[in-house]
């Protein structure tokens, strides 16, 4: 006879070996869904982690980058600027140099004018008091020649010598022509 | 009556004496006569005595007429005299707008003044 009981029992233990068997499976299809899962995660994170990581060394390099062309920049403007200084303080020397030449030339014009226009004047004034001083002494001599040649002469001269002077003044008309 | 005037005419006084006769005359003609005939010799006459030419002369003296008729004929033109002791001699002549002095005093500044040769400096 068949033993019922036990066939029942074999099957239930094949049924519970199987359904720990599945439960097991199962449990470790899932350890191993969740092992991936990890994985996959920790290689995202990774990725991330690199991606991250490189960003950074480019932002890195780009920051680098912009500092070493600012700092080249800004050498390069030291530079323009120094040479543009140096342009503007020999342009700034020249034109003080060609206004100083010019301002000492026209000042030296200007003297010499002037000390010129000083000297005129000077030789005008001298020649004004020379002919003044002359003229005085003129004055004076003639004066005193005056006086004497009246004293003198003029007392002295008969009327027979003054019609003599007065016909030899008429002749040296005719010779001049002036009658 | 007047034409033999015209030969004695000397000074400038003379001929404006004479000028002043002719028109007492004429001025006589008229008071006496009323309107008369003037004879055409007198205004003639007048008209020669104006056209004289006449020489302006400045002496230191007063001239004798002798003088006078001396400085005629040598000047040859009516004589008109005037006086300025300060020219001390000889004479400033003046004829139709021509001048020369040639006055003693004129001589003496020239001599002095001039070419003063008493007066130049000598190098020393």
């Amino acid at each position: 006879m068949v033993d019922y009981q036990l066939i029942s029992v074999l099957a239930l233990g094949v049924a519970m070996v199987g359904t720990i068997s599945l439960y097991l499976k199962t449990k470790f299809d899932k350890k191993k869904i969740v092992a991936r899962e990890e994985e996959i995660v920790a290689g995202a994170k990774r990725k991330a982690e690199k991606i991250m990581a490189e960003a950074q060394d480019r932002a890195l390099r780009v920051l680098e980058e912009a500092r070493l062309g600012a700092e080249n920049r800004n050498k390069k403007l030291e530079t323009r600027l120094d040479r543009i200084e140096e342009k503007e303080v020999r342009e700034f020397k020249k034109t003080l140099g060609d206004v100083a030449t010019s301002v000492e030339g026209e000042a030296t014009a200007v003297v010499g004018q002037k000390i010129d226009e000083e000297v005129a004047k000077a030789r005008i004034e001298i020649e004004k008091y020379k002919a003044q001083k002359l003229k005085q002494v003129d004055d004076t001599i003639g004066e005193i020649v005056k006086e004497t040649v009246k004293k003198v002469l003029g007392k002295g001269i008969t009327a027979l010598e003054h019609k003599d002077l007065v016909v030899q003044a008429l002749q040296e008309a005719k010779e001049n022509h002036v009658l | 009556m007047f034409s033999d005037r015209l030969a004695t005419l000397r000074t400038k006084d003379d001929v404006d004496a004479l000028l002043g006769e002719i028109d007492a005359y004429r001025d006589s003609l008229y008071k006496t006569k009323g309107k008369v005939q003037i004879p055409p010799e007198l205004d003639k006459l007048e008209e020669t005595v104006k056209k004289l030419e006449v020489v302006q002369l400045t002496l230191a003296y007063e001239p004798s007429p002798q003088d006078i008729e001396v400085f005629f004929k040598a000047a040859g033109k009516i004589l008109d005299i005037s006086k300025d002791a300060r020219i001390l001699g000889g004479a400033v002549v003046s004829y139709q707008g021509k001048y020369s002095d040639y006055s003693l005093k004129k001589k003496l500044e020239s001599y002095f003044f001039v070419s003063p040769p008493a007066f130049q400096a000598s190098p020393s």
